[in-house]
């Protein structure tokens, strides 16, 4: 028979017969080509820059911002819980100045008919700029008749009280006045001054002379008592406020030093502990304290906290003087149990103004990537007729639709559950609450889970199902974005118009928030409506969706 | 030898259009032509074999299994080179040829592999790696080829292979099909509308028209009959020569140049028409310069087949 031609007589053809090696390997089963295709789809996706760009936004403003400010706001948090408690609690701390004889940290002895003065330091501890009111909180004295105000240095109008705007970090110096009564022979007054933060969340420092802890000064003015006693000793602690994870301990060192003319013996222990708190004090030797005047000791006190302990507490450490029974000294320390409750931070996480599953900027990453990836994934196949090649290997048309929605599904997790894992699992390193916080609260994890599953469905079903519908990507994910803000307005008509709070249920975006909020039992949202409706609404969106793609490739077929 | 392939009463129908009409097959192993004019039903019979459509009628088998009840099992054992560019434009031609070896069972890392021995073997080198939509057509048919090849299947359905491109791709891609057929002893169903590709590559024969099979069986065989003519030139009275042959019961057709020996009516052994043609010579005194025996070709054979039929093209 003639060749009709003759492939090596003409120009040089660049093929290499030569080079073929039949393949020995084994071919895997169905559901191992689903799994790998679309490990294979979701990291073509990745590729994308568009969806690497999505991502990478995604990434910055759902968890390195919100960690980033959320790890500001914890530690504003413990502040601001540690003033309020302080505040709260006031009367209780002066009454415990009372009961163990301590905090009186500024004392004079004055001649009858004589005044004492009493230089005063009020300090803004805390992290912003602040307004300080200071005023007289409370004259206590054996004989009626003293003569108590406040006054700025070198100024000689008296007054009750005095307002300081402070810089964060800075302070500013003002006088208390204490004048006998007339004819007074012996007796005191006690004097005390509060102080209030205008911000509420800063931390304010009074002290004169000593460093001081309190929000209040508590003075003492003595007449009739010319000759000092020659025993005197303070007792300070170094870091008087901390903070402690419920089930661990926390040491406070301290100083005591022999304040007055001769030397004493003292011996130091902890008072005022809540229930089940235990203390140890560390450096003292066997317990007693020998100071020659003049000398100081460094010593250190533990508190171990219980597991279940949850609030602000004050505890003191006391030291009684051997030589004079009568005299004391201590300190009191603020500790905040860091056990930050289960509603703060996963508020913080999910239900926050601009963090979280539930926000807005959120659900516009996630759907911009659905758009994206979602509504080319079946669209461009029917566009290209990539599916003839898909559909000449071993799959069916369901795993057809299967690999596209886990191929669409896993790029999305990558804004949604991923993200928030890495974002929660970095607010409870932030917060310091620790393992035991992990371990007590993994049904967030499972929360995260289920939620953004809810997403990751809704958007996957609905994309997959608009880019079933047409050849043109474009179109697909038009389609999509209009019907995510048109539900979204729909609902919002229903809503304010018509004051029907169910009308939320049309909408895909509140659906997700209020069900997001449902599942993990936070207050964030506006609401008060029952977020099982919004539930069905998202399956319900889901599986038309997933029943018009199976309806279209099934029907799918090769005509031309 | 068993069939590769059999079909009985295959019918596909799209809306008025019947697009194939009871066909009966048998195809051996080893390269198979499948010819036809445009609209034969080409296509839809491959598509229909491989399971892409659905046949309204009829029954099929592929390495003895049922097409309908277990189409994965023979995909895993066949590769399909589509007609048109159905390949993934924003993946490179490694990307989408590993994909298609996942897609048939492969692991990634063997698909990967695979990828690039197919590509290189048809003669994909650097540009490997550039997005498909950067391609030329015969690059693109290519990777088509490469695809189907991936997973080294035993039987290979091409879908029109060399349409659109140029005379060399062409060549190119010929040699490949008949390497792979008569060197690697892969089976080819090879479905084109150009009788040369049918001719150099293929061992058997489908001729399709209006979706029904015309002709099938072995190329040499087909054309073993269509011997009867040979080519003749001469010095001398050409008249008479004619005259002469004419008397021995031949059709003589004469160009001025070369002499058209034609025995009308059946087989003919070629020896005989010699003899034949060397006695009117010696009857009529003419010299016999050359003499040389024609075969029809498949385009002959087409022919007459379609327009029988009184289908052209």
């Amino acid at each position: 028979m003639t060749r009709a031609l003759d492939p090596r007589g003409g120009k040089e053809s660049r093929i290499y017969t030569d080079r073929y090696t039949p393949w020995k390997g084994e071919l895997g089963e169905r559901h191992w080509i689903v799994l790998r295709a679309i490990n294979d789809g979701f990291r073509h996706n990745l590729r994308n820059k568009w969806v690497k760009a999505i991502i990478a936004l995604a990434w910055v403003f759902t968890v390195v911002f919100p960690l980033l400010t959320a790890s500001f706001g914890m530690n504003q948090l413990i502040q601001d819980a540690d003033s309020a408690a302080r505040y709260e609690n006031y009367e209780e701390y002066l009454s415990e100045l009372d009961e163990y004889g301590i905090g009186y940290r500024m004392v004079k002895n004055i001649e009858p008919d004589s005044m004492a003065t009493f230089d005063v330091w009020v300090s803004n501890t805390g992290e912003r700029p602040d307004i300080i009111h200071v005023y007289i909180a409370d004259i206590r004295a054996d004989q009626p008749g003293w003569g108590v105000w406040l006054n700025l240095p070198g100024s000689m109008n008296a007054t009750g009280e005095l307002n300081f705007s402070l810089p964060a970090g800075e302070m500013a110096n003002f006088n208390l006045s204490v004048a006998a009564p007339p004819g007074l022979i012996t007796g005191y007054a006690d004097v005390i001054i509060g102080a209030e933060s205008e911000g509420a969340s800063s931390l304010v420092s009074l002290f004169g002379g000593e460093t001081g802890v309190s929000k209040g000064l508590a003075t003492r003015t003595i007449v009739g008592q010319t000759e000092a006693s020659p025993y005197h000793f303070t007792i300070t602690a170094l870091q008087p406020v901390g903070s402690v994870r419920a089930g661990d301990s926390i040491t406070i060192d301290h100083v005591i030093e022999n304040t007055g003319t001769e030397a004493d013996i003292y011996n130091v222990f902890t008072t005022g502990l809540p229930d089940g708190w235990r203390s140890s004090v560390d450096g003292t030797g066997d317990g007693a304290i020998d100071l020659e005047p003049g000398e100081s000791l460094n010593f250190s006190v533990t508190f171990r906290v219980p597991d279940d302990s949850i609030s602000t507490n004050y505890v003191s450490v006391l030291g009684l003087s051997t030589m004079d029974p009568s005299l004391t000294s201590g300190s009191v320390m603020i500790i905040k149990v860091t056990d930050i409750p289960d509603v703060d931070l996963t508020a913080e996480i999910i239900a926050g103004p601009n963090t979280g599953l539930a926000s807005s900027l959120f659900m516009l990453f996630t759907l911009f990537l659905a758009a994206i990836a979602g509504s080319k994934a079946i669209a461009m196949d029917l566009a290209q007729r990539s599916y003839t090649v898909y559909f000449a290997r071993p799959i069916g048309k369901m795993d057809y639709v299967a690999i596209k929605y886990g191929t669409v599904g896993a790029t999305l997790s990558m804004v949604t559950i991923l993200p928030l894992l890495c974002a929660y699992l970095g607010l409870i390193l932030l917060s310091s609450v620790g393992g035991q916080y992990l371990m007590d609260h993994a049904w967030v994890w499972g929360a995260i889970v289920l939620h953004g599953l809810l997403i990751i469905i809704v958007l996957t079903s609905l994309s997959l199902a608009f880019s079933s519908l047409t050849t043109r990507r474009f179109t697909a994910a038009f389609g999509l974005v209009v019907a995510y803000f048109m539900t979204f307005v729909m609902a919002s008509i229903i809503v304010n118009v018509f004051g029907e709070a169910g009308g939320t249920a049309v909408s895909i975006y509140d659906s997700v928030q209020l069900a997001g909020a449902g599942i993990f039992g936070v207050e964030g949202v506006d609401f008060d409506y029952s977020w099982g409706y919004n539930v069905l609404t998202l399956l319900s969106i889901s599986a038309i969706s997933t029943l018009a793609v199976l309806w279209k490739v099934s029907r799918t077929e090769l005509s031309e | 030898m068993g069939s590769l392939i059999t079909t009985r009463g295959l019918t596909k129908r799209y809306g008025q259009v019947l697009a194939l009409s009871g066909v009966d097959l048998k195809v051996p192993k080893g390269a198979t032509g499948l010819l036809g004019p445009n609209g034969a039903g080409k296509s839809t019979l491959i598509r229909s074999l491989i399971g892409l459509v659905t046949p309204d009628s009829g029954r099929g088998r592929i390495f003895g299994k049922d097409i309908s009840s277990m189409g994965l099992d023979i995909r895993r054992r066949i590769g399909y080179m589509p007609e048109h560019d159905c390949l993934v434009q924003d993946m490179s031609a490694v990307e989408m040829v590993a994909y298609a070896g996942l897609l048939s069972g492969m692991s990634r890392g063997a698909a990967v592999q695979r990828a690039h021995e197919v590509l290189h073997f048809v003669g994909m080198d650097d540009e490997r790696y550039r997005d498909i939509e950067t391609y030329s057509s015969g690059m693109r048919q290519k990777v088509n080829l490469a695809q189907a090849l991936v997973h080294d299947p035993e039987l290979l359905f091409l879908d029109e292979p060399t349409s659109g491109l140029d005379p060399k791709g062409r060549v190119e891609m010929l040699e490949l099909f008949r390497f792979l057929s008569h060197e690697q002893g892969k089976s080819l169903l090879l479905s084109t509308h150009i009788l040369p590709d049918v001719e150099y590559v293929c061992d058997n024969l489908i001729v399709l028209a209006d979706g029904k099979v015309l002709l099938q069986g072995d190329i040499e065989e087909q054309l073993r009959g269509e011997t009867g003519v040979v080519n003749v030139r001469i010095e001398g009275d050409r008249d008479a020569f004619r005259r002469a042959l004419d008397g021995r019961g031949y059709t003589v057709e004469d160009d001025g140049y070369i002499i058209r020996v034609v025995r009308m009516g059946g087989e003919t052994d070629p020896e005989d028409i010699f003899s034949d043609v060397v006695r009117s010579a010696s009857d009529t005194g003419v010299q016999v310069r050359y003499a040389s025996r024609t075969a029809r070709n498949l385009e002959d054979l087409f022919m007459e087949l379609v327009e029988e039929r009184g289908e052209v093209g």
